[in-house]
């Protein structure tokens, strides 16, 4: 009987308009919150890669895959302080870890110098390569130039070419992934962005 | 017809000399030179490790069929057997406590919750390694270049830092990290010893002497020993590296005599037993050559063990007479 | 049937983490440390008490062929509305919750509850059932993320690193086969306290 069918498809057509009304309201009563939200982490993120400024980033430019060598992903955001002078540029990048990309932040200085980096995203080994992210080992790239080396144990030699990187114990792959994260920022940002006396 | 009185008995009929405290004893003999000859070489801190090895896995055992009323059976040694086999399977710069903890996965998680004696369904010792090896991966990583019988952690850790750093100190790390042809004197120390490792993988020589105890006082049946090895053998050459030398490094020749060949995780049926060796090799040389830890025993073995149930069941034997399904 | 007895079923005698062993999946994944386990625990109760108040009400005018559809539009709605929130006020447990929360909507405990209970009881019962079984899954996932945080990162909650520092940190707990160790341990606790040994 065309009751059988219409009835029942009747009642749910009223339940799930009902739900689609409830989620339409709450998704403008959540919709600035979430949107303001996303950006404060953002400018949050690239703030934390220069420590002691309070600048004003742009939105970010992906840069096309062509251009990119042995990174996965790059992008870069311009940040300005209070005056309006280029600072420095907040670029992040990815390059393949352990297990997976690892997404990190770099904050390049005018002058080519790592202000700090930050780890975005990564899927390495909990007490291994996920030691990434502590400010033990972020640390070794601030303030420092590219091009940035891993070595294994105790930082050795000196080289005013290189930059050593103490590799995190047992967790190789991931030191050099990032690395190669950070260098292709810099690199990136030395010959694309930095232009000559900017 | 001779007019004798036929006696009627139920089974079993036939008894033999065996029991599980005469099997566990000759593999705890068979172990013996290797044991001692990692002890030679890796000092007073190896032997102390085995003991508290030994010691926790007796005590675990004791402790878990205390608790749950079972009834006592560390006689049988079957607990001293694993507690020596975890210990062999370790690093000897290791902290105290890591044997301790592994002796307490390898009886009560691996053995004891599973049933017990007979119906674990992974070798105990290797499942305790993996997970130390998963927990702990620095201690466990840490191989060390042997300095002989009156070592300290301060000689060994003189040692190790002339050496290229630390995970040069064995064979199959160097290995991996790039081709090396082994030399006369690399053989010969891989045959005494004289290499890094795991405490009681190093001695080929002696673990081959401990093997051949075990088949001719038929403990261990040829099957898995030697098709694992032959496999490894093969494979070794046709993946481009030094097929004797592969034999004699890592832990193949304790995992191939002693670990492989556990009774209740190894197949029943001899064509299981040769899948079963076969598989291993496969694994092992697939993992050594291919993958990216240096060494591949522990992981073939543990995979392998866990295949034996469907190799069991593929190997089943015909039962003469049973009448054949009609499938159409 | 009263609230009391309802609300103690769900967080005791048929937890249905340990006792019915429901909803394993967001158990083992998102255990791997307190906060997280008592963030999805609360995430899934709030689901749970408005969902199961929901089809109780209308419980009476969904023809049986259509109840699946009905509650999944319900249980769909307010997880939904729970994303949102999470997103725009607590950013941050969304962030280590991740895919988990959409996932909440094929927890088998919720479809389980609105089947087994709502679905047959007044909203005011089904409400105290939503509590206590939420409760009990909170208490569950809690227990379970405090010892795997415990064990594998040294702290509790993410306090007591240099408390607990000459802990060794037990890696493995914060990996997969640790959640699976963990909850086979708390379920041989929990199955001695409920059922003393019969000798």
């Amino acid at each position: 009987m065309i009751n059988d069918i219409l009835k029942p498809g009747i009642i749910l057509f009223v339940i799930a308009a009902i739900a689609a009304g409830l989620l339409g309201v709450v998704n403008s009563a959540t919709e600035k919150p979430i949107k303001e939200q996303e950006i404060k982490t953002m400018n949050e993120a690239k703030n934390m890669v220069f420590p002691g400024e309070n600048l004003e980033f742009s939105e970010e430019t992906e840069v096309p895959s062509e251009n990119l060598s042995g990174l996965s992903s790059l992008a870069y955001s311009v940040g300005k302080d209070e005056t309006g002078n280029i600072t420095g540029y907040a670029v992040k990048s990815a390059a393949k870890g352990y297990g997976g990309d690892i997404s990190i932040m770099v904050g390049v200085s005018k002058d080519g110098t790592v202000k700090g980096i930050s780890i975005l995203g990564h899927s390495e080994t909990p007490g291994l390569g996920a030691n990434a992210d502590n400010d033990s080992f972020k640390n070794q790239y601030k303030d420092k130039k590219a091009p940035f080396e891993v070595v294994k144990s105790g930082a050795s030699g000196n080289n005013s070419e290189v930059t050593y990187i103490d590799a995190i114990t047992s967790a190789t792959i991931t030191s050099k992934a990032v690395t190669t994260a950070v260098n292709g920022a810099v690199y990136y940002c030395k010959s694309e962005l930095i232009k000559e006396g900017a | 017809m001779e007019n004798t009185k036929l006696i009627v008995s139920s089974t079993p009929h036939i008894r033999s000399k065996d029991s599980i405290q005469s099997i566990m004893r000759d593999v705890l003999i068979a172990l013996t030179p290797a044991a001692l000859m990692g002890i030679w070489y890796f000092g007073i801190k190896a032997l102390l490790i085995i003991a508290i090895s030994i010691a926790s896995s007796i005590f675990f055992e004791a402790a878990f069929q205390k608790i749950t009323k079972k009834s006592i059976t560390i006689t049988d040694l079957s607990a001293a057997v694993t507690g020596l086999l975890l210990a062999m399977n370790l690093p000897v710069e290791i902290p105290f406590w890591l044997p301790i903890v592994g002796a307490f996965f390898a009886i009560i998680v691996a053995k004891q919750l599973f049933g017990g004696l007979g119906q674990n369904f992974i070798n105990p010792a290797l499942a305790a390694r993996a997970f130390l090896l998963a927990s702990y991966p620095t201690p466990m990583t840490n191989f060390t270049s042997p300095t002989g019988l009156f070592a300290n952690s301060d000689t060994v850790a003189k040692a190790t830092s002339l050496a290229d750093a630390v995970s040069n100190a064995t064979p199959l790390s160097r290995l991996n990290e790039g081709a090396f042809i082994p030399e006369i004197s690399d053989y010969i120390d891989a045959l005494s010893g004289n290499i890094g490792g795991c405490i009681g993988e190093t001695c080929a020589i002696a673990l081959i002497i401990g093997g051949i105890y075990l088949l001719v006082r038929r403990v261990i049946s040829w099957r898995i020993p030697v098709t694992y090895i032959l496999t490894v053998f093969i494979l070794s050459w046709f993946f481009g590296r030094t097929p004797l030398y592969e034999l004699l490094i890592g832990g193949l020749m304790l995992g191939a005599f002693f670990m492989a060949t556990d009774y209740s995780s190894s197949p029943v049926t001899p064509l299981g037993q040769l899948i079963m060796g076969f598989g291993c090799g496969v694994l092992t040389a697939l993992i050594r050559s291919y993958g990216s830890y240096p060494e591949g025993v522990s992981y073939s073995i543990l995979l392998m063990n866990l295949a034996v149930p469907l190799i069991d069941r593929y190997t089943k034997p015909k039962i003469f007479g049973e009448v054949k399904k009609n499938d159409k | 049937m009263n609230p009391a007895k309802v609300l103690k079923n769900g967080i005791l005698d048929d937890n249905p983490t340990f006792v019915q062993v429901i909803g394993m999946c967001p158990t083992l994944a998102v255990t791997t440390s307190a906060i997280n386990g008592i963030g999805m625990g609360l995430s899934t109760t709030a689901v749970l008490i408005c969902s199961n108040f929901v089809i109780s009400l209308i419980r009476k005018f969904v023809p049986d062929q259509i109840r699946i559809p009905a509650f999944i539009v319900v249980i769909a709605s307010f997880v939904t509305i729970v994303q949102m929130i999470l997103k725009a006020f607590v950013p941050s447990l969304d962030k280590s919750l991740g895919l988990f929360i959409p996932l909440i909507v094929v927890n088998c405990i919720i479809l389980a509850r609105a089947e087994a209970f709502a679905s047959k009881n007044n909203p005011l019962l089904s409400i105290f059932d939503g509590i206590g079984m939420g409760l009990g899954f909170t208490v569950a996932l809690t227990a379970i993320g405090i010892v795997r945080e415990f064990l594998g990162n040294g702290t509790v909650f993410g306090f007591g690193a240099d408390l607990f520092e000459f802990l060794p940190k037990t890696l493995i707990m914060i990996l997969a086969p640790g959640a699976f160790f963990t909850l086979a341990f708390l379920m041989i606790i929990i199955n001695i306290i409920r059922k003393p040994k019969s000798k």
